[in-house]
């Protein structure tokens, strides 16, 4: 019985330890009885598949090739021309190209605004629509799914807001960023 | 070359309202003009009565007795019948009655003025002679409009009085119209400039409505078949003798625009015979002209395409969910496609669109078809929904608020649906959405019904 909704979890002025929020002044201060409900997901599988969803882990940290992850660390607003650059030239180049190539191509937005029009062969295979959850984000089905393709992932991220991804939408490279890291549920199946 | 009457009257800036005068008399049609005070409404009745030469009657309405328009009952020498001894002013032999100021006029009066204005008629006699009924009012000062009234005793019409009038005009203040009539009102006062030849327009309009081109009765069908649901849909509700009125209205305008001179194409005549064909102004609702002239252009699409055409029936559908289904299963393009849904969308409240989202996704999200706007729009919720079943929330609550009994009450289906009591998940999941992420609290038996509402809908369409 899922009772501990009410009893067991819900507790008087629950917080984390650490923390020291406002509200918990404001709760210390106030005389009314108050209690901090903690409510879980539903059991998974009592859910019907057309609500758990597979769950995709979009993460472009760990693409970037190791010569240049400190140059990317050091110009975070850098990030159009670098994964232009990563597109362009592969992730196999050293230090130096890729760097040539940031200073001396004049159109990294125009170049990486192609490359998000054209459909990456990973992403066809998935459904047009995608729910976003901010990764570690408990729910849905228990397997993560990676995206592995660059190209792919950073398909994904043009696309996607703070709740939904749609691949017919326009890209926006504004959403892309380095350091943005999404989960995308599918819940319609696979094609 | 364009003709005019109103200026040949004596009356200035109301040019524009020539047409519908017109189209009015040869079809002895009743006539509503709405103004501010001193904007000739009761001139332009008078001038039209002198030169058509009929005998004009002007009521005060506000301050008419009903002995004023029938005359004084008395007894015949045997006590047997009544009599009724005749004024200048009784009504009998009147061929042109101005009921003025009818939106001061009691209540009682004004139910008296209905059989009259409806049926020519009076006590349930008719009154041979009357040709023509028209009425004059100050904007009404309770009208949702009404936010800087001036005129306190103005009343809005009952919806069924003004329902009887079949044209409506809005006549303007001074300080609505032009330089140019501003001037000619300065310089000439309400002095006539010579007589139109008001009759011989009369008979003329008269003659093209007999031989009224039937191409063009079946265009104004049409078009009022597309257009009436989507008035009804901006909230202005059209009456069977209203749509007969707007249709008659249409020819009539049609007519009286070719006899003096004007050479519009029949859908741009329809527009102005609906903008002066509409009474709810008169009974103090807004009518908004951009509604209108969105729903026209989609009703003249519509009617072009024919009454038969798909798209004609889908937007007969009335209820937004059926519609939907019915559009689903057609080949429409994309932007149609794109209004339908959103229109239902907004239709629908949040316990509603939420049950409807989540059995509407699933086609949508696969058809291509729809834009990214729509798919989004519904991405949203159906996002929420899943968090519903799946996200951890965690609130401090009140235990005096409305939302802890509520959250005790949810807590208690919660568990008797994870000991599988047969309670849906999707609708402990809606339940979960709306509660912690739209802070509103509805009980589970409510969303339950809610689904089902919406199954029988769209099965009700398959």
């Amino acid at each position: 019985m899922r009772l501990g909704e009410r009893a067991g979890t819900a507790k008087q002025n629950e917080a984390p330890a650490d923390s020291v929020m406002c509200s918990s002044f404001i709760q210390n201060m106030s005389c009314r009885p108050r209690t901090t409900v903690r409510s879980k997901g539903l059991t998974c599988s009592k859910v019907p598949a057309r609500l758990r969803g597979e769950r995709i882990l979009v993460d472009v940290e760990w693409m970037i090739p190791a010569c240049l992850k400190y140059y990317t660390g050091e110009n975070l607003d850098m990030c159009v021309p670098i994964f232009n650059a990563l597109l362009t030239l592969g992730d196999r180049r050293s230090l130096k190209a890729y760097r040539h190539f940031i200073d001396c191509q004049p159109a990294h937005e125009q170049s990486l605004t192609k490359w998000m029009m054209s459909v990456p062969e990973e992403i066809s295979k998935l459904p047009g629509v995608g729910f976003i959850k901010r990764p570690g984000t408990s729910g849905g089905s228990n397997r993560i799914l990676a995206i592995s393709s660059l190209h792919a992932a950073l398909y994904i991220m043009a696309r996607s807001n703070r709740s939904v991804y749609i691949r017919k939408k326009s890209p926006l490279l504004s959403l892309i960023a380095v350091e943005r890291k999404i989960q995308v549920i599918f819940v319609n199946r696979r094609r | 070359m364009r003709k005019f009457l109103t200026p040949k009257l004596g009356i200035h800036g109301l040019k524009n309202l020539d047409a519908v005068i017109l189209a009015a008399l040869a079809s002895n049609a009743t006539v509503l003009l709405i103004g501010p005070h001193g904007s000739a409404k009761t001139l332009l009745a008078q001038r039209v009565a002198e030169t058509l030469g009929c005998a004009f009657r002007h009521y005060n309405t506000s301050l008419l007795n009903y002995d004023d328009l029938v005359g004084y009952p008395i007894p015949d020498q045997d006590n047997r019948t009544l009599h009724f001894i005749q004024t200048p002013g009784t009504i009998w032999n009147a061929e042109f009655i101005l009921f003025d100021e009818i939106s001061r006029a009691r209540p009682e009066i004004q139910n008296k003025v209905f059989p009259i204005v409806h049926e020519h008629r009076v006590q349930g006699i008719e009154l041979e002679h009357l040709s023509h009924c028209w009425a004059a009012m100050n904007p009404p000062s309770d009208g949702e409009e009404a936010h800087d009234a001036i005129y306190f005793g103005s009343w809005s019409l009952d919806a069924a009085l003004a329902d009887r009038f079949r044209f409506i005009l809005r006549v303007p203040g001074f300080d609505e119209l032009q330089e140019k009539a501003r001037e000619e009102i300065l310089l000439n006062g309400d002095a006539k400039k010579g007589r139109p030849a008001l009759k011989a327009r009369i008979e003329a309009v008269r003659k093209q409505l007999n031989s009224a081109d039937e191409t063009d009765k079946h265009w104004a069908v049409r078009y009022l078949s597309a257009m009436i649901p989507l008035l009804e849909k901006a909230e202005l509700r059209i009456s069977g003798r209203r749509a007969r009125y707007l249709f008659e209205n249409i020819l009539a305008l049609h007519a009286a625009e070719r006899v003096l001179g004007e050479r519009s194409e029949i859908g741009d005549v329809a527009l102005r015979a609906v903008i002066a064909g509409l009474p709810h102004s008169a009974s103090g609702k807004t009518v908004e002209h951009g509604k209108i002239l969105l729903a026209h252009k989609q009703a003249v699409l519509d009617a072009g395409a024919g009454q038969d055409s798909i798209v004609s029936k889908i937007r007969r559908i009335k209820d937004p969910v059926k519609r939907v289904e019915a559009a689903l299963h057609e080949k429409l393009d994309r932007s149609l496609l794109t209004q339908i849904v959103s229109d239902a969308f907004a239709s629908l409240n949040i316990i509603e669109r939420y049950a409807w989202v989540h059995r509407v996704f699933p086609k949508i999200s696969g058809n291509a078809r729809f834009g990214a706007s729509v798919l989004e729009m519904l991405a949203e919720i159906e996002s929420k929904i899943h968090d519903g079943a799946h996200a951890e929330f965690s609130e401090p609550m009140d235990h005096s608020g409305k939302r802890w009994k509520f959250w005790q009450s949810l807590s208690e289906s919660i568990a008797r649906f994870e000991e599988g009591d047969g309670i849906a998940a999707e609708h402990v999941a809606v339940s979960r959405a709306l509660f912690f992420i739209e802070e509103e609290c509805v009980p589970l038996e409510k969303v339950s019904a809610s689904f089902e509402d919406i199954d029988q809908r769209i099965s009700s369409c398959a």
